[in-house]
């Protein structure tokens, strides 16, 4: 027999191909990398999105200005309100609205809440795919409480649909208030855990410090937003650079990373949800009373229900809006916020009548997805899973 | 010529022309209910108010003529406030009907809610609106509804004198005006739908569209009316396959801006009695595929000698469909009588309705070249037995004084290329659907020689084929060429035949 | 105003591991005892035997409302049919013949459909309605069926279903 001797064995030289995903427990959103692998380490990655495309932007062509809603709710499916906000401020912006100042805390405090939610699911996801199952769980169960608020106010969990153009659909309950603040504590008090046992804990620190990289420069050239463009150090927040609702009166920080990796997207993510619960809590100090729509007399909302009931005018509103639509001016606008992953872009053009011509959106985790194979390059095949988880990439946003 | 300025743009205008007719030139809209221009101005809803410079009051746009140099506003705060003022009267006793009214999605009271008042109601409760009668009949098609009713006199004044038969009337006094038809008598006389139909308001409504779709849902196709040789044109609304209602399309050379009763209600040839796919079998039909019909009707004609096999025309269908069954019948089968299907003649009047009920009798004749032979003549030598086997396009046969289907059921092989049900596929072995008139494109030629193209209205449901598609398969069969691939083809060859556009009584 | 956020230095208390073992362990530990002995902080029931109460807003089954006689409000208006991005519901309108005691309301459902499981639940149909016919506030949600008709919900299922207090009410003051 033979010896082979190590030396003498001629390995295959050349990359392996693996595809992870799309239906991988740690590619969630549905996205396929398809991974070049030399050993372990990765040469380089194709990272295939659209396998949860659904037309977004064809089916708005279909319905009404308000039968938009509840497509909206499924881009961004962990933080729907924001998603609402974001194309209710759009097609205001296109009407040349101004909703009433209440209406516009209640939008911030639902939306502060949205992106708690959407935060904690994200960290919990990262965080149990390198193992931390209990971490998992404290996050979702500091969302749950969210959950249970969000539900006595909008009637769902997730499908809120709650925005409409020129308003909301109701007003808060009575009881939202003392709600939100007996929760937050609590919801804060599970992420304090969860920051107890993760934030310097070396296994969690040798997977995800140095690792997924990415300096400003890039970040900015790929056209990064959110929390990950904060986290390379570039304090880019369009509640801060480009107010809307009433952002302007309420004071918050910004938290920036410093070495734009791993962590510090992870630590960043937990400390904006610091800052949203701040806000949440001047929000509902300050929260004034007052209608939650624009007058009936716009003629953009339903009008009140008894008065359609009861008298033939605002039927014949109601008809108007619900048979027709909305009548929005010809003309285009793109109209941008900070949802929980960046900056969320609506690009809506209107023909004058009152279905839209052309829905748009701008999703923030298209951009940073496309980074993925620059931050992973060179790294070991487990480093993609933090990587990923890191990112956000939410599937119902980046492919509509 | 007058000239004058309105909202700041001049325009010229002949001697006579009013101000709601010189803004419409301008494209400027101004709300109306009782203004129409095929009707005398009435000026009562006062809703075209506009303000004339050097003129203290407003005054109605509809009755003004243009005089040279008024100065004219429409869109001026005053003229804002008395429209808003006019639909706050005007829904001060409106009962709250949306929901079950028709007129929902094309009445004129919601459209310029929207546009010019928008505030919400200053009466104290519902229960103070002025109460009347409701679903009214007034005829056998129309139903009249007194709280809906805005007193427009519309429908008074098309009686009086379109139809020149003044039997609506307003009875009452303010605001419990109403309209009645005189004692007596009953609203039928054959244009009844269209008081429905310049309503602007959900007072008068059809009968036969009641409650069956909701207006918004409804798609409209631009199509001729078959139900007569006046060729009308039309619009045809439908949904999902079915059609519901026609409604007038203006055209100054043959119906301005109406339609009869029986035109209104001809949707019914796409909707009723259809025929959904092949069958054979003469009394008991039983479906069968394409494939077997086809066979079955090739082998029929084709075993039966030249001179013993006729054509059947028909009256009812496009020029391009019978000259489809012409060029067929005469290459590949080689038949040389061809006959005449049609309706029986009806009630003709002065204004649109002809005596021959039939849309294209004029049109078969120059396809054919010739006058084709009446029915009576094919039922003649069929019972003598010289004519055994016919190719029979359309449904409809009548013959002068004689039941067809006797002299029909003589014949050897009736093979029916038809739509829906009647003289001619129940008598037939073999029925080959194809669609009706609104899923068929073509052409029919009217009494006063005008030829009028339509598209299709509807696409052609599953299971059916077009006529030259049938009479190309059946050629395939028998082995025999026919030259037609496409309807288009069929379009080029017949437009030969056709008089041109704007001959023979004006522009289609 | 920006804030850098904090980076662990990596000193021999993190890389020991030990100390880091010892808070994390505190941690859980503390939940375990506080679940086992104390109160429990868990949001985990055992349904369903132990069932959460949907809030009053929840959007559940349909349910179309009636008037004092039994009979449906709704008019067969069509709005919720317009207003519905699924396309689930589907209302053939009927004419109450004179004569009968309803013959004033003039339209009512003959048919009405909702398709439970095309519906996506989000209560535009409610919103559309001038008429308060239909409502979501039923309390219950779309249970699993074995066979996909039985979710095809026609009118005098939906009629029958009560609201989650088990009324049939309607704010609708109106007599029509």
């Amino acid at each position: 027999m033979e010896e082979y001797r190590e030396e003498e064995l001629t390995l295959p030289a050349e990359p392996m191909l693996l595809h992870m995903g799309p239906s991988h427990p740690a590619m969630h959103g549905t996205v396929r990398c398809v991974v070049k692998l030399d050993g372990e380490t990765v040469v380089g990655s194709d990272v295939q999105i659209g396998y949860l495309h659904r037309g977004f932007e064809k089916e708005c062509e279909w319905g009404t200005w308000t039968q938009v809603f509840p497509y909206t709710d499924r881009l961004n499916y962990a933080s729907p309100l924001l998603n609402n906000i974001g194309y209710a401020l759009a097609v205001e912006k296109l009407l040349g609205l101004q909703v009433p100042a209440r209406c516009q805390y209640i939008r911030v405090i639902l939306g502060e809440l949205a992106r708690i939610c959407d935060h904690s699911v994200c960290s919990a996801a990262m965080a149990m795919e390198l193992g931390a199952f209990t971490v998992f769980l404290y996050l979702v169960k500091a969302r749950e409480w969210i959950f249970d608020i969000l539900e006595e106010v909008t009637g769902a969990r997730v499908t809120h649909a709650f925005c409409r153009i020129g308003g909301l659909r109701w007003d808060l309950p009575e009881n939202f208030a003392d709600r939100v603040r007996s929760v937050l504590p609590k919801s804060l008090e599970a992420i304090h855990e969860c920051e107890q046992l993760l934030l310097r804990n070396r296994i969690f620190m040798d997977r995800t410090m140095g690792v997924g990289t990415i300096t400003p420069e890039r970040a900015l050239a790929w056209g990064w937003t959110g929390p990950c463009l904060r986290s390379t150090g570039v304090a880019y927040d369009v509640r801060k650079a480009h107010p809307y609702l009433v952002y302007e009166d309420l004071d918050f920080d910004i938290p920036v990373g410093s070495q734009g990796d791993n962590y510090d997207r992870f630590v960043c993510r937990l400390e904006e949800i610091r800052q949203s619960a701040r806000i949440v809590m001047q929000a509902l100090d300050k929260l004034p009373d007052g209608p939650i729509a624009v007058p009936d007399d716009t003629g953009i909302l339903l009008p009140q229900k008894l008065e359609t009931y009861t008298t033939i005018e605002r039927t014949i509103q109601h008809f108007k809006i619900i048979m027709e639509g909305i009548q929005v001016p010809p003309g285009e606008v793109y109209s941008y916020s900070e949802a929980a992953n960046g900056e969320l872009g609506f690009y809506l053009v209107s023909n004058g009548s009152g279905k839209p011509w052309k829905c748009r959106v701008r999703p923030p985790c298209f951009a940073n997805v496309q980074a993925l194979s620059e931050l992973t390059r060179g790294r070991l095949l487990p480093d993609i899973i933090p990587t990923f988880g890191s990112i956000n990439m939410i599937g119902g946003e980046c492919d509509r | 010529m007058p000239k004058l300025t309105i909202d700041g743009r001049e325009i010229e205008v002949e001697a006579g022309v009013t101000l709601i007719e010189a803004a419409r030139r301008m494209g400027i809209k101004t709300p109306h209910f009782c203004w129409h221009p095929e009707l005398s101005v009435a000026a009562n809803c006062r809703m075209c108010l506009v303000e004339i410079e050097k003129n203290p009051k407003l005054q109605p746009a509809c009755q003004i003529p243009a005089a040279e140099g008024m100065v004219v506003h429409t869109e001026n705060p005053r003229v804002r406030e008395a429209r808003r003022a006019i639909m706050e009267y005007l829904l001060l006793n409106h009962p709250v009907d949306c929901p079950i009214c028709d007129q929902s999605g094309e009445c004129k009271l919601q459209d310029y809610y929207m546009l010019y008042d928008l505030k919400s109601s200053r009466l104290a409760s519902e229960e103070d609106k002025v109460r009347k009668r409701k679903h009214v009949p007034f005829g056998p098609h129309v139903v009249y509804d007194a709280e809906r009713c805005v007193m427009c006199t519309r429908c008074v004044r098309f009686c009086a004198e379109y139809v020149k038969d003044p039997m609506l009337c307003e009875v009452h006094r303010g605001d419990h005006s109403e309209i009645d038809v005189s004692p007596d008598r009953t609203l039928e006389h054959g244009y009844s739908l269209m008081t429905a139909h310049i309503c602007p308001v959900g007072a008068l409504t059809s009968r036969d569209f009641r409650f069956q779709c909701r207006v918004w849902f409804l798609k409209a196709a631009e199509t001729i009316c078959p139900g007569c040789a006046t060729g009308c044109s039309a619009c045809l609304d439908h949904n999902r396959g079915r059609a519901f209602r026609l409604r007038p399309r203006v055209n100054n050379a043959v119906n301005r801006c109406w339609l009869c009763d029986d035109g209104v209600l001809s949707y019914r040839f796409h909707n009723d009695h259809r025929l959904c796919s092949p069958s054979l079998g003469r009394g008991n039909p039983q479906p069968a595929s394409w494939e077997d019909a086809l066979s079955e009707a090739a082998a029929a004609l084709g075993k039966t000698p030249k001179a013993e096999r006729a054509a059947v025309l028909s009256a009812e269908r496009t020029c391009e469909e019978n000259w489809a069954l012409i060029v067929f019948a005469r290459e590949a089968l080689g038949i040389e009588r061809f006959f005449l299907a049609a309706r029986p003649d009806g009630t003709a009047d002065q204004r649109l309705r002809s005596a021959d009920k039939n849309p294209n009798r004029a049109g078969v004749r120059l396809m054919l070249g010739a006058e084709p032979e009446p029915m009576t003549a094919l039922l003649e030598a069929a019972t003598a037995g010289r004519i055994r086997a016919v190719i029979a396009l359309g449904a409809e046969a009548s013959a002068a004084g004689v039941e067809p289907s006797t002299g029909l059921l003589r014949l050897g092989t009736v093979v029916s290329i038809a739509e829906r049900t009647g003289t001619l596929p129940d008598a037939a072995h073999v029925r080959l659907p194809c669609g009706s008139w609104a899923q068929s494109a073509g052409t029919f030629v009217n009494a006063k020689g005008m030829a009028q193209e339509f598209g299709r209205a509807m696409p052609l449901g599953d299971g059916l084929l077009d006529v030259h598609e049938i009479l190309a398969r059946l050629a395939r069969r028998l082995d025999l060429s026919f030259p037609y691939k496409t309807a288009a083809e069929v379009r080029t060859a017949v437009a030969g035949r056709l008089p041109e556009a704007g001959a023979a009584g004006g522009a289609p | 105003m920006p804030y850098v956020v904090k980076r662990p230095e990596r000193d021999i208390w993190e890389q020991s591991y030990i100390p880091e073992t010892v808070r994390g362990m505190g941690v859980t530990l503390r939940h375990f005892f506080r679940n086992v002995i104390g109160r429990r902080d868990t949001v985990t029931i055992l349904y369903p035997e132990v069932q959460r109460p949907y809030p009053p807003r929840f959007r559940g089954l349909h349910r179309l409302t009636q008037r004092d006689d039994g009979s449906p409000r709704c008019t067969a208006c069509m709005c919720c049919q317009t207003a519905c991005p699924a396309e689930c519901i589907h209302i053939v309108a009927g004419s109450y013949p004179d004569g009968h005691p309803l013959a004033f309301v003039e339209k009512y459902p003959a048919e009405f459909w909702i398709d439970e499981l095309r519906c996506v639940f989000c209560g535009l149909c409610v919103e559309a309605c001038p008429c308060d016919a239909i409502r979501m506030d039923t309390g219950l949600h779309a249970r699993p069926v074995e066979a996909r008709p039985h979710l095809m919900y026609e009118r005098n299922l939906l009629l029958s279903i009560t609201d989650a207090k088990g009324d049939v009410l309607t704010a609708n003051p109106r007599k029509k």
